[in-house]
């Protein structure tokens, strides 16, 4: 028994629980995945007591679907609130968005949380199912019209990150482009480069201006798109709004790659002879 | 009994060399070798011997007369072989063994087989001449799909690659800090993601009605 038990214990693999959450994103965002996880949960048991009550009609299997239900609605604003919270944080992390943007949003945000704890804590004073129906009803027109709320900062997320990309790769263009200046404009012989290496880096300066000039305008474009999304526009095409901005991003960061790679080229001619 | 059977149960000359079988070339004497054994021992083994080599004689005979005789005549059909082998018991006694027919049961079959044979070993001599052709054409000894662009008269452009050697500016402080900045840079934008999927919104049950 002993021996047993000590086989036991010498052959078991140490079990680590959940990384602890570092930013407050991956804690807001935690706490999001266990509130869908009750409300799936809870809608089960709100589906269960439902058929239940639709096949025999009892007292008892009224009130506990009335009970389910309640709770299932509940869950259901609490994933809401989680996930507002997550979108919240999410967009403080990101750099490259105007911070009056930022408040402007994250006050939206508070604003959609606030109702939905409102809503949650209403559902208690529901004396029937049918004042769940309402309330359900009340809660299901609420978040519809979401849409502009939870995709401007999803939309202003990549926007932020080729934002800024583009405001670093800018700036050690512009330093290295000032050092090869500076190199051609030296008289001392040994720190001059020859002419045809000069010109070989004067070529990769002239295609990394383009490309960066290219991604700015694009920039711009995009910018535009995010800004004005009108809120009274439906879920649907704010998510369409959504993924043009996306793919926006996505050529603005292949043409802030190619640039980089430009660089790194200039750079190299610079190192040698 | 059939003459054949007959000249095999004839009894072997005995060990001292008085004669040897009719028609067969059995052993001419006791050789010294075999001073020691007992004749009627030998006679038994030299019988045996004697009755192998008529079997195979026999079988070899048989082959190469099998061949030709498998093969009927033109609009002539061809017999069964319960006739053939009717025929061969129907026969006159034969005194030489080594004539007797066997039926031609292994001729068309022989045949096939040459054939393929043939034509196998012509595949096989025609894919090694091939793959000869492309080693000898690429000189990468390979044989894969990409070893036969240009019909084997392809051959790499060399590239003239200059040795680079530092500049001045290899160790300069601005340039290096520039290329680390740079690298950085880099590894974010081949890292960095733009859609955030875990974040689509939740798919929830709006329609609660009973």
């Amino acid at each position: 028994m002993v021996y047993a038990l000590a086989l036991f214990l010498g052959n078991s693999k140490p079990v680590f629980s959940q990384s602890t959450p570092v930013t407050e994103f991956e804690r807001d965002f935690q706490e999001y995945t266990l509130s869908l996880e009750e409300y799936d949960n809870a809608h089960g048991a709100y589906i269960l007591a439902r058929s239940q009550f639709l096949r025999f009609g009892t007292l008892t299997s009224r009130n506990n679907a009335k009970d389910a239900t309640k709770n299932m609605l509940a869950a259901r604003d609490e994933v809401v609130i989680r996930y507002s919270t997550a979108i919240g944080s999410r967009l403080r992390e990101v750099s490259g968005v105007n911070q009056d943007t930022k408040d402007r949003i994250s006050n939206e945000l508070a604003e959609e949380i606030v109702w939905f704890e409102d809503h949650k804590n209403s559902l208690e004073g529901a004396g029937s199912l049918e004042d769940l129906f309402d309330d359900s009803d009340d809660a299901r027109r609420r978040f519809n019209s979401l849409g502009p709320v939870i995709y401007e900062p999803l939309a202003q997320v990549p926007y932020g990150r080729v934002s800024r990309f583009h405001e670093r790769l800018t700036e050690n263009f512009l330093a290295i482009k000032d050092k090869v200046n500076e190199i051609r404009n030296e008289e001392r012989e040994e720190y001059q480069l020859s002419a045809r290496k000069l010109e070989s880096i004067d070529g990769w300066i002239f295609e990394t201006e383009e490309r960066i000039v290219r991604s700015e305008e694009k920039l711009v474009e995009v910018g535009d798109i995010v800004a004005v999304i009108p809120r009274q526009e439906g879920m649907t095409s704010s998510q369409n709004r959504y993924n043009d901005v996306v793919t926006r991003s996505g050529v603005i960061l292949q043409d802030l790659k190619d640039a980089s790679l430009f660089i790194r080229e200039i750079v190299r001619g610079v190192k040698t002879k | 009994m059939s003459a054949q059977l007959q000249d095999k149960m004839k009894p072997v000359e005995p060990l001292d060399g008085s004669g040897n079988e009719s028609g067969n070339s059995g052993p001419s004497g006791p050789p010294e070798l075999l001073s020691g054994l007992n004749p009627a021992f030998y006679n038994t083994v030299a019988a045996a011997i004697q009755s192998l080599r008529q079997t195979f004689s026999s079988l070899v005979s048989g082959f190469r007369g099998g061949v030709h005789k498998a093969q009927p005549a033109k609009g002539q059909p061809i017999k069964p072989k319960t006739q053939a082998v009717k025929q061969v018991s129907d026969r006159p006694s034969v005194t030489n063994v080594s004539g007797l027919k066997k039926p031609s049961v292994f001729g068309p079959l022989r045949k096939i087989f040459k054939i393929l044979i043939i034509v196998i070993m012509a595949l096989g001599l025609i894919y090694w001449v091939l793959t000869l052709s492309d080693r000898s054409g690429n000189g990468n000894g390979g044989s894969g799909p990409g070893s036969n662009i240009g019909n084997g008269n392809f051959t790499p452009t060399p590239i003239e690659i200059e040795p680079s050697q530092p500049s001045i500016y290899a160790l300069d402080e601005v340039i290096l800090q520039l290329e680390e900045d740079i690298n950085t840079l880099d590894r974010e934008l081949s890292t960095t993601v733009l859609r955030e999927t875990s974040l689509n919104p939740p798919k929830l049950d709006l329609n609660v009605r009973f």
